[in-house]
């Protein structure tokens, strides 16, 4: 091949590989499509996240005291009740015939104590005869201690009977308690939210749980809580009369708006977790969400008011941090800023945040420009790169409320 | 004929240069330009890529790692990255090792297809057929990656951008998360030249027929890329 035929190829290669690196770049390859965002003032409401369930205010859990099959049951699970109400009745008959036994010992023991006083009668009228009768000496000594002892011994008897006669009131009284506790009636008013015992079951005293110890649960509705479990690195942060947002975990779409009613003043520890405090949050009623107690849920409590100042704010996710060479030092933030098609990394020092929003006090202006996402872009994007909005983009209002 | 003329005729008279090869046989140069080409291309991308970035893309695109978290992917980006000289050492000692295992494979596979066709030839012949046929192509590779190291704005550059004359940069422009983007990025316009020598190489030493010698020097190709397309596209 001559000269000239090689120089041709080699510059045809080199020009096909020219051609094809500018038409890349023509393309836009190295653009990245970015989502822009407007920077906005926005009112932050920093808030702690905690989960928990929903619980009435008063949730009470009847149990048996004594043992008996169920005769009747007059509620459903759902059902209203007053205080006194009757819930259900056990069979009596076995309590009923010990009381009946008791009753009839009773009555025999009385007649006991009556034949007994009688016998004593006579023999103190005896005792008195003889007395003058010794002293008159017509009866010899031993007669007359024969009558004394037996005097005495009359009067012991008939005090061990009207102790025994008492011994037998005290256990009548104590069946006939039984008796009664066959018969079990509302302790508060409320709903009833749980019934566990059926007719003809029977019911089994039990500090524990276990089949037939559990007879039903009555809950006092008129007030709505969620029980949440704060972490105690955050409990400082929280006290009653702060809002808070819960979302149950059936309806994660809607939530009732809360106020913190009371911190416990001792934590809980929860397997494969931290110690967390109880915190109750009483809800406003709605009329729309159907409360199920015992729902998980979770809370969002507000720890400063939305009443402050609409601060300069950025998209959480927005925010890029690099720890800090020392280590006392906080992690060094900063963000892009987009100008002229390219991105500027700027440095800036953030402040408070809630979930969306976190403030930005240096650095950064209300009307410039920010990368907001996609996560992943934005997690190797580079100080000086160009960019392109991507196809949607959501520009922020100029101040709005964060929820 | 002496080496650097023998690399030229490779590249403008390749009939002429597999006679000479057939002669006399030899590979120490063009394994040597091969296998610095190769770590040469591999050691400057290296050392101007983004780490990371190539990293998790590497990750997410692996089918080990398909049910990874962020936080799993997060910490493995850093685990692989955590020391770039070891990486650079890594690639320098394996790149070499892994080119020589190539060109024994495909030496060995002309070995036996020769046997098979008639095409007798010893293995030192094959073994220098397969790197001179792989020189041209290992240099035009180098002026490829060099185009797009030099002109590149950012350092998030993929291994596939190294190739802007592939199937994909010239005619698909799929992306990194559709399906085929490997396969596609990886059949290039060079390579295809180094097939196209292979079978003028396998045509020049049977003296048989271009259908004979494009089945004969393609056939591991195909093979290969059909199953790849197969799995990846289906």
């Amino acid at each position: 091949m001559s000269k000239g035929g090689k120089i041709i190829i080699v510059a045809a290669i080199v020009l096909a590989l020219a051609g094809a690196v500018a038409l890349k770049k023509m393309r836009g390859g190295d653009v990245k499509e970015v989502e822009i965002q407007t920077v906005a003032t926005h009112v932050i409401t920093p808030t702690i996240l905690a989960s928990g369930s929903l619980t009435y205010q008063t949730e009470i859990r009847m149990v048996s005291e004594v043992m008996g099959r169920v005769k009747s049951l007059y509620v459903k699970e759902g059902d209203l009740v007053k205080q006194g109400d009757v819930l259900l009745r056990l069979d009596p008959a076995t309590t009923q015939a010990q009381v009946d036994a008791l009753e009839a010992g009773l009555r025999q023991s009385k007649l006991a104590i009556d034949r007994q006083r009688v016998a004593s009668d006579t023999l103190e009228t005896k005792w008195k005869r003889y007395q003058q009768l010794r002293q008159s000496g017509v009866v010899d000594a031993n007669t007359y201690d024969d009558i004394r002892s037996q005097n005495e011994q009359s009067k012991v008897e008939l005090n061990s009977s009207m102790q025994m006669a008492l011994q037998t009131e005290a256990q009548l009284k104590q069946a006939r308690e039984q008796l009664a506790k066959t018969v079990l009636q509302a302790p508060i008013s409320g709903r009833v939210t749980q019934l566990t015992i059926k007719v003809g079951e029977t019911a089994v005293p039990s500090v524990t749980s276990i089949a037939g110890s559990d007879l039903l649960t009555i809950a006092d509705t008129s007030n709505l809580y969620a029980e949440v479990n704060v972490n105690e690195t955050d409990v400082a942060r929280v006290v009653p009369g702060q809002t808070a947002k819960i979302v149950p975990a059936a309806f994660s779409e809607q939530s009732w708006e809360g106020t913190v009613e009371t911190v416990a003043v001792s934590p809980r520890q929860i397997a494969g977790q931290g110690k967390s405090y109880p915190v109750k949050i009483r809800l406003k009623p709605s009329a729309t969400l159907q409360f199920h107690t015992g729902m998980s849920c979770r809370a969002e409590i507000a720890t400063r008011g939305t009443s402050a100042d609409a601060v300069v704010a950025v998209p959480v996710q927005a925010v890029k941090y690099e720890e800090s060479t020392d280590r006392d030092a906080p992690a060094k933030s900063s963000l892009f800023v987009v100008k002229d098609g390219r991105v500027k990394q700027r440095t800036v020092e953030t402040d408070i945040a809630d979930d969306m929003y976190i403030s930005v006090q240096k650095g950064l202006a209300a009307g410039e420009q920010i990368v907001v996402g996609p996560a992943r872009v934005l997690r190797f994007m580079r100080d000086g790169e160009r960019v392109k909005p991507a196809p949607v983009v959501e520009e922020a209002p100029v101040t709005v409320k964060s929820p | 004929m002496g080496n650097l003329s023998l690399a030229s005729a490779m590249l403008f008279e390749p009939r002429k240069a597999f006679l000479e090869i057939d002669a006399k046989p030899r590979w120490g140069f063009p394994l040597l330009v091969v296998i610095l080409t190769t770590v040469a291309i591999a050691l400057w991308y290296r050392s101007v890529v983004d780490l990371e970035w190539v990293t998790d893309r590497a990750i997410r695109s692996s089918s080990f790692t398909a049910n990874f978290s962020e936080a799993q992917i997060e910490e493995a980006v850093k685990r692989s990255t955590s020391n770039p000289t070891l990486g650079m050492v890594t690639t320098a000692l394996g790149t070499p090792i892994a080119v020589v295992i190539m060109g024994l494979i495909s030496a060995l596979y002309l070995l036996l297809a020769g046997k098979i066709t008639g095409v007798k030839r010893s293995f030192g012949q094959w073994f220098s057929f397969t790197w001179w046929v792989s020189l041209p192509a290992t240099l035009l590779s180098l002026l490829a990656a060099a185009f797009v190291l030099l002109t590149a704005t950012t350092a998030q550059i993929d291994q596939a951008d190294l190739k802007p004359l592939s199937l994909n940069a010239l005619l698909f422009q799929k992306t990194f998360d559709q399906s085929g983007y490997t396969l596609l990025s990886n059949i290039d316009l060079i390579q295809m030249f180094s097939l196209y020598l292979s079978v003028v190489g396998v045509r020049t030493w049977s003296g048989r027929s271009w259908l004979f010698s494009s089945v004969f020097a393609l056939l591991p190709y195909a093979l290969v890329y059909g199953i790849w397309a197969f799995i990846s596209l289906r």
